[in-house]
């Protein structure tokens, strides 16, 4: 009937790799990457209001009920990416998921 | 001997630096969101229901009531995806217009003064689609632990920020919009 939502689990990522990969590939222009789904390996930095900061720069809101990484951590996460948080100088994905 | 010109001012210089240190520590002081809740209905009864929360707004707020905020449009969840799809593509154009954001004061706040909730008045700019707006609304703010929460709710109109509905579905969506925040700030460290 209705169109389901799209599920962070099943949805194939538009970028997978390292964090220093993917900030080279996109750093220049984010905008692209606008709703997209990206699959990110790198460093936790700190836990933060309801997600983590991975790598300095990418802030990663964790889906409800997804168990938090500690910091210091190597993860792989999935996520949305929802845009550029000029406020705070961070890309923003949300809906995240540990590998 | 260059030395001793040092000794001699060294413990007012100590003074001046632990002054510089300890203003930038309280000037500097913020609390901040990334993962702030901002809601909208814009429902009319008998119809199926049009809201939308997102849970993903970022927001600081200064010691002196100073407020900055910002959310991405896309980032609204809708119970149905298609009216999600509605909304960013029809109605909102976020891909052109990704963000919202508000910029604006507290008046009278002081973070000293709100061991209990607190009532103030929040001045500032809403900016919608690149269309700004002034608005005022009280605002209901508790210090939590070591958090500050944030609780308002207030209207708005889609036709301020030229959001053009439909004729046909005019009906369903009520021409003013009721937006509530709940923002917890955690200190910036």
């Amino acid at each position: 009937m209705y169109k389901p939502h799209q599920n962070i689990e099943t949805i194939l990522p538009d970028f997978t790799g390292k964090t220093d990969a993917f900030k080279e590939k996109y750093s220049s222009d984010y905008t692209v990457l606008f709703t997209k789904t990206v699959e990110l390996s790198g460093i936790v930095v700190s836990l933060e209001n309801g997600g983590f900061i991975l790598d300095e720069s990418i802030y990663c809101q964790l889906k409800d009920s997804t168990k938090k990484p500690v910091k210091g951590q190597l993860v792989t996460v999935k996520g949305i990416v929802i845009g550029y948080d000029d406020l705070l100088n961070e890309l923003k994905l949300k809906a995240c998921i540990l590998k | 001997m260059g030395c001793r010109w040092f000794d001699t001012i060294d413990s007012t210089m100590k003074h001046v630096f632990f002054f510089i240190l300890l203003s930038q520590v309280i000037f500097a002081q913020k609390f901040i969101t990334r993962n702030g809740t901002t809601a909208f209905k814009a429902s009319v009864d008998t119809f199926e229901p049009v809201e939308a929360i997102n849970k993903s707004t970022t927001a600081i707020l200064t010691h002196d009531g100073e407020i900055a905020s910002q959310l991405f449009i896309s980032a609204f969840a809708f119970k149905v995806a298609l009216m999600q799809e509605h909304f960013n593509e029809n109605y909102m154009d976020s891909y052109q217009y990704p963000k919202a954001t508000f910029r604006g004061t507290i008046e009278d706040f002081s973070m000293t003064d709100i061991a209990t909730p607190k009532e103030y008045i929040l001045k500032g700019v809403l900016t919608i689609r690149e269309i700004p707006k002034n608005i005022t609304i009280p605002v209901s703010i508790a210090k939590d632990g070591e958090s500050f929460r944030l609780k308002t709710s207030f209207t708005v109109a889609p036709k301020d920020f030229d959001i053009k509905i439909p004729n046909i579905v005019r009906k369903k969506i009520s021409d003013q919009v009721n937006i509530t925040l709940d923002y917890i700030f955690d200190e910036k460290k």
